[in-house]
C-alpha cells in the first residue's frame, strides 16, 4: 500500500464533525475524497458506525403506535399487568381441548437464513400437525393422547382444558395423557416446559420428565429434562411441588435427579435467572461449553463444532440473549478466549493461535 | 467544535407544560417521538427486544405517575435517555454481573486487534473474499467496540448516532459538557487507532 505521510490526514475534528453531520458542503467533500482515496478506510469506518449501537444485529423497534397503545393501558391500570403475556395472535389453536399458540419465530440473520429455511417453512403448520398428532396406541375408550411439539428456534404456549398454562422451550415435547383433566392430569415432558397450574387437589397435576416425576402442590414451575448425560430439574418460583426421591420443594428451591438417580436439592435459589429462558435470556454458571453449544443449537438452530474435543468441558459463565445467534456464539468466545470460524454455514469454535491440528481423532475433518 | 445549546425546538417547553398538566396526548406525541430511539439505546445495553421495550414503558410509566413534578433542564430527550440508561444499568446490574469483568487486556482485546489486522490487511485473495472480509471487519470491530468504557461507547453513540449535543450527552451520562468533549477526545483517538488498522 502507498505510503503516505501526514499530509493525507485529515484536519483534527474534521472526522467527527463530518460524523455528527455538521460539516459545511465544502469539508464534506474534503473527508468524501479522503475517504474514497483510502477505501480500507472507509470500510473500517463504515464498520465502526454499524456496529456502534449494534445497528448491524438488531431486531426492528417494537412498532411504536402498538406500544403507545400497551403503554396507555398500564396507564389507566392502577395494578401492574399481571402477565407478560407474550401469547402471539398468530395463534393456532386447532384443537377446542389444548389451545396451542407457536411464538413468532427468532429474527434470522441473513447469514444464518439458508440454514434454517426448511425450519421457517414448517413454522406455520407446526401447531396443526403437533395438535393432531395423536399416540400409536389404538386407545379404544378414553380420548387419544396429545403431543405438543416445539422444533429447535420455535417456542409455543399452550393452555390445557383444565386452565393450566405450559410454556415449551425450544427442541421440546409435551404429551397429554388421554384421560387428563378427570381424576388426574398427567403429562410427559421431554425438553424444557414452565408450568402455571391451576391447583386442584382432587386431581393432581404430574409432570413426569425422565427419571422424575413432579406433583403440583398449587404452584408455578419449570421442568428441564432434555436427555443427554443432564440431569432432570425442576425449579419452583412459586407455591411447592412434590419431586419423586427428593421431597417437598418450595419457591426458590431447585432439585435435580441425575442419570443415575441421585438427587439433590438446593434452597434459596436466585430462580430468575434459572427461568431466564421464558424472557430469551439463557443464563449459565459454569456450564460446560458442550452444554452451552446445545442449548444454541435449540434456540438458533446453529450447530457448532468444535475444533478440539477438550474444549467441550470448559466452563462457561454469562448471560446469553436469544435475538442473535453471532453475539451469543462472539461472546462465549469471547469469554473462553476463542476463536469463532465460519465456513460456509459450518460455524467452529478454536483455540486462538492453535493452528496446530489436534492429534484427538475425533477432531478429524469431515467431510462436507 | 459546533456547541448547539440553541437545540431545543420551540414547542418543547410547551409540550412539557402540557405533560405536567396531565395532558395525555401532549404525552402520546412525547412518546411517539421518542420511542424508538430510546429502544434503539436500550438495546444496545440489554440486547433484547422486549427488554428494552420494557425499560422504555417503564421509564414513561413511571414519568407519568410522576408528571407534575417533572423537570426538564436541557431537552425532553436528554431527560429520556438519562432515564433509559440509568434503568438499563441498573437491569444489566441485576442480570449480568460475572463473566465480562475480566478487566483490561482479555484474550478477547487482543483477538479483536488480531482479527481487524487480518481482515484489512493479511486478507484472502480477490475472488470470494469481500463477504468473508466485511464479515469478519464487522465482528471485529463489534467486539473492538464492545471493550469500550461504556461512558465513552455511549458518548460516541449520542453524538455520531442520535446527533446529540455535548450538553445534552452530558445530562444524559449526569456530567459536565467538558467531561464529554474529554470522552469525545478519546474516542476520536480510538478511532483513529482502529482506522489506522485499516490504513497499514
Amino acid at each position: 500500500m502507498t505510503d503516505r505521510p501526514g499530509s493525507d490526514e485529515l484536519e483534527p475534528g474534521l472526522l467527527d464533525r463530518y460524523l455528527a453531520g455538521e460539516c459545511s458542503e465544502h469539508e464534506e467533500a474534503v473527508v468524501r475524497r479522503h475517504l474514497m482515496a483510502r477505501p480500507d478506510v472507509a470500510r473500517a469506518l463504515a464498520a465502526m458506525l454499524r456496529q456502534l449501537d449494534g445497528e448491524a444485529t438488531r431486531p426492528a423497534a417494537p412498532n411504536a403506535s402498538a406500544s403507545w397503545e400497551v403503554l396507555r393501558r398500564r396507564m389507566h391500570a392502577p395494578e401492574p399487568v399481571a402477565q407478560p403475556s407474550r401469547a402471539a395472535p398468530r395463534a393456532a389453536s386447532i384443537t377446542p381441548r389444548h389451545p396451542f399458540t407457536l411464538l413468532p419465530a427468532r429474527r434470522v440473520s441473513r447469514w444464518q437464513r439458508a440454514a434454517t429455511i426448511a425450519g421457517v417453512a414448517v413454522l406455520g403448520t407446526a401447531g396443526i400437525y403437533a395438535a393432531r398428532r395423536r399416540s400409536d396406541l389404538p386407545a379404544p375408550t378414553p380420548r387419544a393422547e396429545e403431543s405438543f411439539v416445539t422444533a429447535n428456534r420455535e417456542r409455543a404456549e399452550l393452555r390445557l382444558s383444565d386452565g393450566t398454562r405450559v410454556h415449551l422451550a425450544p427442541g421440546s415435547r409435551l404429551r397429554v395423557a388421554g384421560d387428563f383433566g378427570e381424576t388426574k392430569r398427567d403429562v410427559h415432558l421431554d425438553g424444557q416446559g414452565y408450568f402455571q397450574v391451576e391447583h386442584d387437589a382432587r386431581r393432581p397435576f404430574t409432570v413426569h420428565a425422565g427419571n422424575a416425576i413432579a406433583r403440583d402442590l398449587g404452584t408455578e414451575f419449570a421442568v428441564r429434562s432434555y436427555g443427554e448425560d443432564e440431569a432432570v430439574q425442576v425449579v419452583v418460583r412459586k407455591g411447592a411441588v412434590v419431586l419423586s426421591g427428593v421431597g417437598r420443594l418450595g419457591a426458590g428451591d431447585v432439585g435435580r435427579i441425575g442419570a443415575s438417580g441421585v438427587a439433590s436439592l438446593t434452597h434459596g435459589v436466585r430462580v430468575d435467572s434459572l427461568l431466564g429462558w421464558l424472557d430469551g435470556r439463557l443464563v449459565f454458571r459454569d456450564a460446560p461449553l458442550s452444554q452451552v453449544l446445545a442449548e444454541l443449537r435449540r434456540w438458533h438452530d446453529v450447530d457448532v463444532q468444535l475444533a478440539d474435543s477438550s474444549l467441550a468441558t470448559l466452563p462457561f459463565t454469562g448471560v446469553l440473549t436469544d435475538d442473535s445467534f453471532r453475539s451469543s456464539i462472539d461472546l462465549v468466545a469471547a469469554t473462553l478466549g476463542l476463536r469463532v470460524r465460519r465456513t460456509g454455514r459450518r460455524v467452529s469454535l478454536e483455540r486462538i493461535g492453535g493452528l496446530t491440528p489436534s492429534p484427538d481423532p475425533s477432531a478429524a475433518p469431515q467431510p462436507r | 467544535m459546533l456547541e448547539r445549546l440553541a437545540n431545543v425546538p420551540d414547542e418543547e417547553p410547551t409540550l412539557v407544560a402540557r405533560i405536567r398538566a396531565g395532558d395525555e396526548v401532549a404525552f402520546q406525541s412525547l412518546y411517539l417521538t421518542h420511542h424508538d430511539g430510546l429502544w434503539r439505546f436500550a438495546y444496545t445495553y440489554v440486547r433484547s427486544r422486549d427488554v428494552a421495550e420494557e425499560l422504555v414503558q417503564e421509564v414513561f410509566l413511571s414519568l407519568w405517575n410522576a408528571r407534575a413534578s417533572w423537570e426538564v433542564t436541557t431537552r425532553a430527550r436528554a431527560w429520556l435517555f438519562a432515564a433509559v440508561r440509568h434503568l438499563a444499568l441498573n437491569h444489566l446490574r441485576h442480570e449480568r454481573v460475572v463473566s465480562r469483568a475480566h478487566g483490561e487486556g482479555t484474550p478477547s482485546a487482543a483477538a479483536a486487534v488480531a482479527t481487524i489486522e487480518s481482515a484489512t490487511m493479511g486478507a484472502p485473495p480477490a475472488s470470494q473474499h469481500d463477504v468473508v472480509e466485511a464479515r469478519e471487519l464487522d465482528e471485529a470491530v463489534a467486539r473492538a467496540i464492545a471493550e469500550l468504557p461504556e461512558r465513552r461507547r455511549i458518548a460516541m453513540t449520542l453524538r455520531w448516532k442520535e446527533d446529540m449535543s455535548a450538553l445534552e450527552i452530558a445530562t444524559v451520562l449526569g456530567t459536565t459538557p467538558e467531561a464529554v468533549r474529554v470522552l469525545l477526545t478519546r474516542a476520536r483517538a480510538d478511532l483513529s487507532a482502529l482506522l489506522q488498522h485499516g490504513q497499514r
